[in-house]
């Protein structure tokens, strides 16, 4: 039975990777940059979480925290990025300019929140266990796969079922002709960002409870997230979940079998080996890296 | 007849290069036009800056009474400017139907009606109806011509660009896009057309302009440069 509660404990770390990778891999589909400011997002739904959840209940907080991410990372697209891409097209002044962001975020998250630790607590009604047959289980834990279940489901229809999905994916095709029909493309992009921050705010408030949460939370999360990105190809929401849980599985089992560091370490080899057969990722296709 | 569409001395290039020098035209409302050369004279480019993909360094460029010359693309495809690539450039792993949604849901939703849209451009290309929602890269090359006509007109526009509809394409498909450019002159619409083609730019057109090395070297009815033997063998490497 350990081996079965490996697994979900692999999917509950999975079900965050995913949420988190989910922002990265479409922003990088679409404007072909990275947000390594991603994981401040995060952070700020985790402190959100522990702010809030005593005075508003845990589904407001979720929707709380998904709002304020969404606004901040709106606010960080419009005035930081999309200036930098529309002059000069260069992926590297993205990643500076977003790690300047992040640095300095973690800062003021130590003078608000202080260096140490905190968790969160389990939300009321989602303490406790579940027992099904032999496994007994955190019921929060079970929480947090089914929410990600129903989020990323919910995301994969609004992508392939509603016209600002198929116009998202027109711009992840070719942004340059999809403008040509009379794409906003900009202002798609923007949005698209902040659904990602958004949503990021969203997995820090699911994650205070399961993780520990401190100031520099947003960079420790950040090298697995660019593994689960990679691994499931650049740009592929459907990939991020297959690596997600891959990684989430990989992770768990060399916590608990090998040490804390070997997880990371076979995430990586997990990887690597996935690169040297598909070069690509899993789902990744040629032609999104223009 | 107004003009609709116009350039004047309008140059563009990319990067350190030049490619059009000042050429000045005009497409009036309702006319067809063919813009002719051979390759590498700057029609794409020509197209290129009116659709706002590769702006004009200089010049104006009109359209409707606007100046177009440094709007963003979808801007300009807003005002009614319905844009078929050279090339085709569908977008591959949607279906015929999510490629004709997306210049409709961005330009003619609220005012126009999908599937009166939808039944304007079956009529012009019954097959594309069967393909509805078959993958448009999964279509055969004259089918994806169709497509990207199709997506040029689903906005409801009033002039349409086409680069090269005729390209690589099996003669009878040549046949059927002619037949359907026709019909669509005849309903009113308005066409700037670059073709290497000359045959099919002769069969739709009414006026043409002939491009060499980035200017205009000839203008005029379609017929007469049609009959003009020297000009053909010149600038289009026609042997008469």
């Amino acid at each position: 039975m350990a081996i079965v509660l490996q697994v979900l404990n692999g999917l509950t770390i999975g079900a965050i990777y995913i949420l988190l990778a989910a922002g990265l891999t479409i922003v990088f589909g679409l404007q072909g940059i990275v947000n390594v400011a991603h994981g401040v997002f995060y952070m700020l739904g985790a402190y959100l979480g522990i702010g809030l959840t005593p005075t508003l209940g845990f589904p407001l907080t979720l929707v709380v925290a998904f709002a304020v991410n969404a606004a901040l990372g709106l606010l960080l697209e419009v005035a930081a990025i999309r200036p930098l891409v529309r002059w000069k097209r260069d992926g590297m002044q993205v990643l500076v300019v977003t790690l300047g962001v992040a640095i300095v975020a973690s800062e003021v998250a130590k003078l608000i929140w202080g260096p140490v630790p905190r968790t969160s607590d389990i939300p009321d009604g989602l303490t406790g266990l579940i027992t099904i047959g032999p496994i007994v289980y955190p019921t929060y834990w079970l929480f947090v796969m089914a929410f990600t279940a129903a989020l990323m489901g919910g995301l994969a229809l609004a992508f392939h079922r509603t016209t600002l999905g198929i116009i998202v994916q027109s711009i992840a095709l070719d942004s340059e002709v999809s403008q040509a029909m009379g794409t906003n493309a900009p202002r798609v992009n923007s949005l698209v960002f902040a659904l990602g921050t958004g949503v990021a705010g969203v997995a820090g408030v699911l994650a205070g409870p399961i993780l520990s949460v401190y100031p520099t939370m947003c960079f420790d999360l950040l090298m697995i997230l660019f593994v689960v990105v990679i691994l499931g190809g650049l740009g592929s929401l459907a990939g991020v979940v297959v690596a997600g849980i891959l990684v989430g599985q990989v992770t768990a089992f060399g916590v608990a079998y090998l040490s804390g560091t070997a997880g990371t370490i076979l995430a990586f080899a997990a990887m690597i080996a996935v690169l040297v057969f598909r070069p690509l990722g899993l789902f990744g296709r040629a032609g999104i890296l223009k | 007849m107004s003009a609709m569409l116009s350039l004047d001395r309008v140059s563009a290039g990319y990067g350190d290069t030049t490619v059009l020098f000042e050429v000045t035209l005009e497409v009036r409302r309702g006319e067809a036009v063919a813009l002719l050369g051979r390759n590498g004279m700057g029609k794409t480019t020509t197209l290129r800056a009116i659709t706002g993909l590769n702006p004009a360094r200089s010049g104006t460029i009109t359209f409707k009474g606007e100046d177009i010359t440094r709007r963003p693309p979808h801007e300009i495809a807003r005002l009614g400017l319905g844009y078929s690539p050279e090339g085709r450039q569908l977008f591959g792993p949607l279906t015929v139907l999510q490629n004709l949604r997306i210049p409709f849901a961005n330009k003619a939703r609220g005012r126009l009606d999908w599937s009166a849209q939808l039944d304007r451009v079956f009529a012009l290309f019954p097959v594309l109806a069967e393909r509805r929602h078959q993958q448009a890269g999964s279509l055969s090359g004259g089918e994806q011509q169709m497509v990207a006509i199709a997506r040029a007109l689903v906005g409801g526009d009033e002039l349409i660009v086409l680069d090269e509809p005729t390209e690589g394409i099996a003669p009878r498909v040549v046949e059927t896009i002619v037949e359907a450019l026709g019909t669509l002159k005849g309903q009113g619409l308005t066409i700037l057309l670059v073709e290497q083609n000359v045959r099919t730019a002769f069969a739709v057109a009414d006026r043409g302009y002939v491009l060499e090395k980035g200017r205009i070297v000839a203008a005029g009815d379609i017929g007469d440069l049609e009959a003009d033997s020297a000009l053909l063998g010149r600038y289009l490497g026609v042997d008469v």
